[in-house]
């Protein structure tokens, strides 16, 4: 049995693609409500503002006193209610959505697990999407929250870093993940402050892109 | 909540049936071909077992083909390959069902607090039965499945999988099928790009080199047909 006729497996065009940036912009606004002290976000909705280009990126520390109004809402994230969950894939949804508006492919839709060399844990993004200029394939963190302070996590910072250096492996159609990239969303607030400075600095170095969104589903420009 | 025993009724109706945890294989699989399914849980943090959110993926493979694409990987693609890990019920070629049913919900995903699993179990099937079945159920012979791998159409463009995977698979199908290697090699020509994004990092990442060291491979029984045995 062969094949002769190459014809029978050519396959159909590949759509172009636009090409678009992703770099935030925003800056700190020292009015803004924060969360409270010795929070853990993880990646939740949680306490953020913006960093990349804004201006907070200078280490200083911000009170940790809250909003009135926001702490029914806090209490019920802290309680694990459903709301900071909801809102939280609202963010990675409307994350999602800006890729495809700036020419991204969208590789995988959902939370992936990839391996990172030299890390016993997977590094889990939330969701995966490729570069139509350089075809890198990068793993999106999105991190949301009610007020405006974004705690980065010391593991999956560390975890970003060695991605970019030295590339990752997603479990889910083991693509190599080489890129990695932030969105933030807050509840309103103008800017988001990234803390700690080192760990920010860390993402820097790495050239690992944020953006800000003040809310989830608002469209950056 | 997660309703495992309606999904594994709902999947039964179509001929699926639980092989592990959250793996299904149709059971109108052949030697040549077979199909999945794979359920994925998770909530937030992801880094943490959870089970509020379920999205779901198919998959179709070749054991034999698949195995030599990945040792073609290791052998020839970057550091990070090393990190391929397949057990029995793997497959590298498998594409989000909710994002080809459209209405599970953000992220392609359904919600578990908001939906009962009566209804997810329908729409996984219904969104199986409906969308994946014209596009892959007649896909059971290894001649069928080149065809299909050839192919860059929804639901399975080459864009959203790992090229140098497809390449492999595709190498080692054609290669059994009598293909000769200049034609597999012509045949993988429209493709060249997405295989190699899968070699940026790897020691010769020109994909066209790639291409055809693994189907002198193929075809010499050499290095990577070697190390399946």
């Amino acid at each position: 049995m062969g094949f002769s006729k190459l014809s029978e497996f050519d396959g159909q065009p590949r759509p172009e693609l636009a090409t678009g940036e992703l770099h935030g912009g925003g800056h700190y606004n020292p009015n803004q409500p924060r969360v409270p002290a010795g929070h853990h976000d993880g990646g939740q909705w949680t306490p953020m503002a913006l960093a990349a280009s804004a201006g907070s990126d200078d280490g200083r520390v911000l009170s940790d006193a809250s909003a009135d109004n926001n702490w029914k809402l806090w209490a019920q994230y802290a309680a694990g209610g459903n709301e900071p969950n909801r809102q939280h894939r609202k963010g990675v949804e409307a994350a999602k959505q800006i890729y495809l508006r700036d020419g991204y492919s969208v590789v995988v839709s959902s939370a992936v697990a990839v391996d990172v060399p030299g890390f016993e844990t997977p590094r889990f993004y939330d969701f995966i999407v490729q570069d139509p200029k350089t075809k890198e394939v990068i793993g999106v963190e999105v991190k949301t929250t009610f007020f405006d302070t974004i705690r980065l996590n010391s593991d999956q910072v560390a975890k970003d870093v060695a991605v970019v250096q030295g590339g990752a492996r997603a479990r889910v159609l083991d693509y190599e993940i080489s890129g990695v990239s932030y969105i933030t969303y807050c509840n309103g607030c103008a800017a988001v402050d990234v803390r700690t400075a080192v760990l920010r600095a860390a993402l820097v170095t790495a050239r690992i892109p944020f953006r800000h969104g003040t809310k989830p589903g608002e469209t950056l420009p | 909540m997660f309703d495992e025993p309606s999904l594994t009724k709902a999947l039964a109706e179509i001929g699926y049936r639980r092989v592990k945890e959250h793996v299904y294989r149709a059971e109108w699989s052949s030697d040549d071909v077979e199909h999945f399914i794979y359920l994925q849980l998770y909530g937030y943090p992801l880094d943490v077992v959870a089970s509020d959110f379920l999205t779901a993926h198919f998959g179709i493979r070749n054991k034999d083909a698949q195995l030599f694409a990945v040792q073609s990987l290791k052998t020839y693609g970057s550091k990070s390959a090393q990190l391929i890990r397949h057990d029995d019920t793997d497959c590298p070629m498998r594409f989000e069902l909710g994002r080809l049913a459209g209405d599970w919900g953000l992220l392609d995903s359904f919600a578990l607090s908001q939906v009962s699993g009566f209804t997810v179990a329908s729409k996984v099937r219904d969104t199986i039965k409906y969308k994946v079945f014209p596009a892959v159920r007649h896909v059971v012979n290894v001649n069928r499945l080149l065809a299909f791998l050839l192919a860059d159409a929804e639901p399975c463009p080459w864009i959203r999988c790992n090229g140098a995977l497809r390449a492999g698979m595709i190498v080692d199908l054609a290669h059994r099928l009598g293909m000769e290697q200049g034609v597999i090699e012509e045949a993988l020509k429209p493709y060249l790009e997405r295989i190699g994004m899968e070699l940026r990092r790897a020691p010769n990442p020109d994909p066209q080199f790639y291409v055809r060291r693994i189907i002198e491979d193929s075809f010499n029984e050499g290095l990577a047909r070697n190390d399946r045995s």
